[in-house]
């Protein structure tokens, strides 16, 4: 009986490990060729990527929304913690700024809604080091991406939108 | 026996591991609350999705908001349950929804904005307006009403975004009168 058991067992046992693990390695893979991908092309701009209006021959990423404007920078608070400003639609349309960490969760969001000023000042640092002050952020883990997302709802608003979204930065703090 | 246990152990990985790559890249859609042709999920963007939706969502959704800013639906069928295909017309209605400002996105089968140069692939509440409202899915456009190109989109999906919605949204997404999505013909007929 056991010569027959014991193998299932096994083969179930492994099946299951490895279905898992190779279920948790895929957002992790998938976010760090996201992130290499972004820390390429923002390299040449301070670190930020204001991609472009999306259209149909410039898309990387699936199921993005042509009806945003996106700029994203990749962080590592190993190197030091991550200063940005945050720019808010003087329109009335939606904006926010989120943060992922490095298994694609999205840890922390700020929206157009809660920020009261028209320029907000973020600092990101590790897990920890919050200090109670709501305008430090903690990331769960040392890389990930911060997006900044800008509704522009018609053409015509987009060479404002664009001028606009010029003062999200990305600092690292380091740096300074 | 050591080597059937041996066997039983790489067979048993190698399975594991299809499987879920099977699960994450193939024709698995994400699960979730439905309302007639359209899908929701409420761990979209959330740390305590499992791993398996988690996995999902990074292959076909990545850096989706969490439901405080956006709740997504997705529509991969039509209104009676038919696969959407590109090779038919579709009639979608709808009126304005609970949020602050909503958008409807046609993504073709690569999850990517159909390449065909028709610039039709996303409409707006602007565009819209906020009462009673509809276009057309199609390949070519169809008369002076708003359209959504499907030209080379494959078995393509319609994506539903609210912005900001309000808390009906998030407790009871089956219970709101989202867009239908009628057939009107196929094949030759387009």
């Amino acid at each position: 009986m056991s010569r027959v058991l014991l193998p299932l067992a096994l083969f179930l046992a492994s099946a299951l490990a490895g279905g898992w693990i190779t279920l948790t390695a895929i957002p992790g893979v998938i976010m760090n060729k996201a992130m290499e991908r972004i820390e390429a092309s923002a390299a040449a701009s301070d670190g930020v990527r204001h991609a472009p209006r999306l259209r149909e021959d410039n898309q990387t990423i699936v199921r993005a929304s042509p009806d945003i404007l996106y700029s994203v920078c990749a962080f590592d608070l190993t190197e030091g913690d991550l200063g940005l400003t945050v720019p808010w639609p003087q329109d009335g349309h939606y904006a926010s700024i989120s943060f992922y960490d490095a298994r694609t969760n999205n840890f922390a969001v700020i929206s157009d809604r809660e920020a009261g000023t028209p320029l907000s000042r973020i600092t990101l640092v590790p897990a920890g080091e919050g200090l109670d002050d709501p305008s430090r952020i903690e990331a769960p883990t040392d890389r990930g991406l911060a997006l900044y997302r800008r509704v522009i709802d018609a053409d015509t608003d987009l060479d404002a939108a664009n001028a606009e979204r010029q003062a999200f930065t990305c600092t690292r703090l380091s740096d300074q | 026996m050591i080597w059937r246990s041996i066997l039983s152990l790489v067979l048993g990985l190698a399975c594991g591991i299809a499987a879920a790559i099977f699960l994450v890249f193939g024709p698995v859609e994400i699960g979730g609350i439905r309302n007639g042709p359209w899908q929701t999920n409420a761990n979209i963007g959330a740390p305590d999705a499992g791993p398996i939706l988690r996995a999902v969502v990074a292959r076909r959704g990545l850096l989706a908001l969490n439901r405080s800013e956006t709740v997504y639906f997705t529509a991969w069928e039509d209104s009676q349950g038919r696969p959407l295909s590109d090779d038919c017309r579709y009639a979608v209605a709808g009126q304005d929804m609970p949020t602050r400002w909503w958008s409807l996105t046609l993504y073709a089968e690569d999850n990517f904005l159909p390449r065909n140069g028709d610039n039709a692939f996303a409409l707006t509440r602007t565009d819209l307006g906020a009462e009673e409202w509809g276009f057309i899915a199609a390949p070519t456009r169809f008369g002076p009403a708003h359209w959504l190109s499907t030209r080379n989109a494959g078995a393509f999906s319609i994506t539903l975004r609210l912005y900001h919605p309000e808390d009906v949204v998030r407790s009871a997404p089956e219970s709101l009168d989202l867009p239908t999505i009628q057939l009107l013909d196929c094949g030759a007929d387009t």
